[in-house]
């Protein structure tokens, strides 16, 4: 038996954007034992509900976090929508649709980048950064903010997207689609990074299932699990969507399923922009939230995310409850890291793609 | 998307979430809020993108029996109840119970006080006349004129500026 060690992980770290602490507990090399805590950016958000509007929380739950900020307006918004029973305009959904795909393609792109940071690939790592400024350039154009969109709102959206400027968003999409060709095939047929990522932190089907992950960690180990599937909201059903699914489990199959969901973004946005139909995009919202609850759930770009909302019929929740992605996710990144190397700890860290600020609200 | 709730008993829970776990349902998260009974505890499961809510009503001073026998993976959620509400979880797996050390908070169990916003609405206070019935309410003294309250309100008759 080797010599046994605690090494304290985070909260501050080269590879880790936001504080997660992690007390790893090692015998030479392996890691026995991970343990993991939070709150070092608890900032109370579900409580602030109680003092803004319930039309004026959207604004709030979209800084739940600021890479899946759009989601998160949506979801909250679509929460108040089936507790007052407000039915959205068909040309809202799909416009709520288009943002909500490019906020994942903003977000794995973001995420492909520090991976590739992370494995020493700084190149690599500017070019997921450059082709992810297009996307930013987009949400820009259409909803004038470039990481908080404010264009969520209970009953609707508040601007539309002209039928030129949808098909200008596809032209730079479809250039956008050989750029992610480029980073694509160096993450999936570099040498090293296999080297570093294949057979690492492996997760199997019933392990995934056990542990109830969600989003591409799940889809990885080969769970289709995705709800964009059940979503009764959005234009996913009248398009029809399969998820993408990868069965090894390990760090590089999260990395593939990531990748592969880029393309199936590129194309729900094309489809949305031929079938998009005419109308209205908002329908007003008269009077307070009933004396009710209701939940309901996105996916967003790590996974499922579930939204509750009570009302009292005064212009103030009583309670907002989020259970995000990443909060579903580190049981198995408990798992994950138990007899890993240590070198290793950072990547698996990485490809479920935490993000803390959402875990922690 | 379908609500459905389950009142159940604390005593049955741990039962019943065995059940779902026997009949290959995913526990997707466990809700807390404060009410004026207590705690009000709901847990969510999910099979084929339907969720079923267990709802229980847990006294202040009462306690919860711990999930994490079925649904190992609920210790996130029951140890964030336990530091935000102050509820306690009975028997949280050992190896991931953290006695109140998961959240690392400055200010103790911060959402243990039931605020306002969970309150029962108040009752409204009728100011009687002794002797007399509720249709008597006293009506607020007219002012004299000349004081303060007999001014106009020239500001609240304004029209707003600005807005859409």
């Amino acid at each position: 038996m080797g010599k046994s060690t605690v090494v304290p992980f985070g909260p501050q770290h080269p590879v880790l954007p936001e504080p997660i602490h992690f007390d790893l507990e090692l015998e030479d090399e392996k890691v026995v034992k991970a343990i993991p805590s939070i709150g070092y950016v608890h900032r109370g958000l579900e409580k602030l509900v109680e003092k803004r509007g319930f039309q004026e929380y959207v604004y709030v739950a979209e800084r739940v976090c600021g890479i899946c900020s759009f989601g998160h307006g949506w979801g909250y918004s679509k929460a108040i929508e089936g507790l007052m029973g407000i039915e959205v305009p068909k040309r809202a959904e799909y416009l709520r649709t288009i943002w909500h795909e490019i906020s994942r393609l903003h977000s794995h792109l973001l995420w492909a980048g520090l991976g590739a940071d992370a494995l020493g690939f700084e190149s690599l790592f500017m070019q997921c950064w450059r082709i992810r400024e297009t996307i930013l350039d987009i949400i820009e154009q259409t909803t004038g903010g470039r990481v908080i969109f404010s264009v969520c709102k209970v009953g609707g959206v508040r601007r539309d997207i002209s039928d030129n400027e949808l098909k200008e968003i596809v032209k730079r999409l479809d250039a956008l689609k050989k750029e992610i060709d480029g980073i694509a095939a160096i993450f999936l047929n570099d040498e090293t990074i296999h080297a570093r990522l294949k057979g690492v932190g492996t997760v199997t089907y019933d392990e995934a299932v056990a542990l109830g992950c969600v989003g591409p960690t799940a889809r990885a180990s080969g769970v289709p699990q995705d709800y964009r599937i059940g979503d009764e909201g959005g234009a996913y059903k009248e398009l029809g969507f399969t998820p993408v699914l990868a069965t090894e489990g390990d760090c590089f199959a999260r990395v593939k399923v990531r990748l592969l969901e880029l393309y199936q973004s590129l194309d729900i946005i094309k489809g949305c922009v031929e079938n998009m139909p005419a109308g209205d995009i908002a329908v007003p919202v008269k009077g307070f939230p009933p004396a009710a609850e209701y939940f309901t759930r996105v996916e967003q770009p790590r996974g499922e995310a579930v939204y509750y909302v009570k009302g009292n019929k005064t212009k103030n929740l009583e309670r907002f409850r989020l259970r995000t992605p990443t909060n579903a996710n580190i049981p198995v990144l408990v798992k994950m890291l138990q007899g890993c190397d240590l070198a290793d700890v950072p990547n698996i860290i990485l490809t479920i793609d935490p993000c803390i600020s959402c875990c922690e609200r | 998307m379908k609500q459905i709730f389950i009142q159940t008993e604390v005593a049955d829970l741990l039962g019943k979430a065995a059940q779902y776990k026997k009949d290959g349902y995913r526990m997707v998260q466990i809700l807390c809020t404060r009410v004026p009974e207590g705690y009000e505890l709901t847990y969510s499961f999910d099979k084929d993108y339907v969720m079923e809510n267990l709802r229980v009503i847990v006294p202040l001073e009462g306690s919860v029996m711990s999930v994490t026998s079925q649904y190992w993976y609920a210790f996130v959620w029951e140890n964030e109840i336990h530091d935000l509400f102050g509820l306690n979880v009975e028997f949280i797996a050992p190896e991931v119970d953290y006695g109140g050390k998961f959240f690392h908070l400055a200010k103790p169990m911060p959402w243990h006080e039931l605020s306002k916003a969970q309150q029962p609405a108040a009752a409204v206070k009728v100011n009687l006349r002794p002797g007399l019935g509720v249709d008597a309410a006293v009506k607020p003294a007219a002012a004299k004129p000349g004081t303060a309250a007999a001014k106009p309100a020239a500001t609240a008759a304004k029209p707003a500026e600005g807005g859409n």
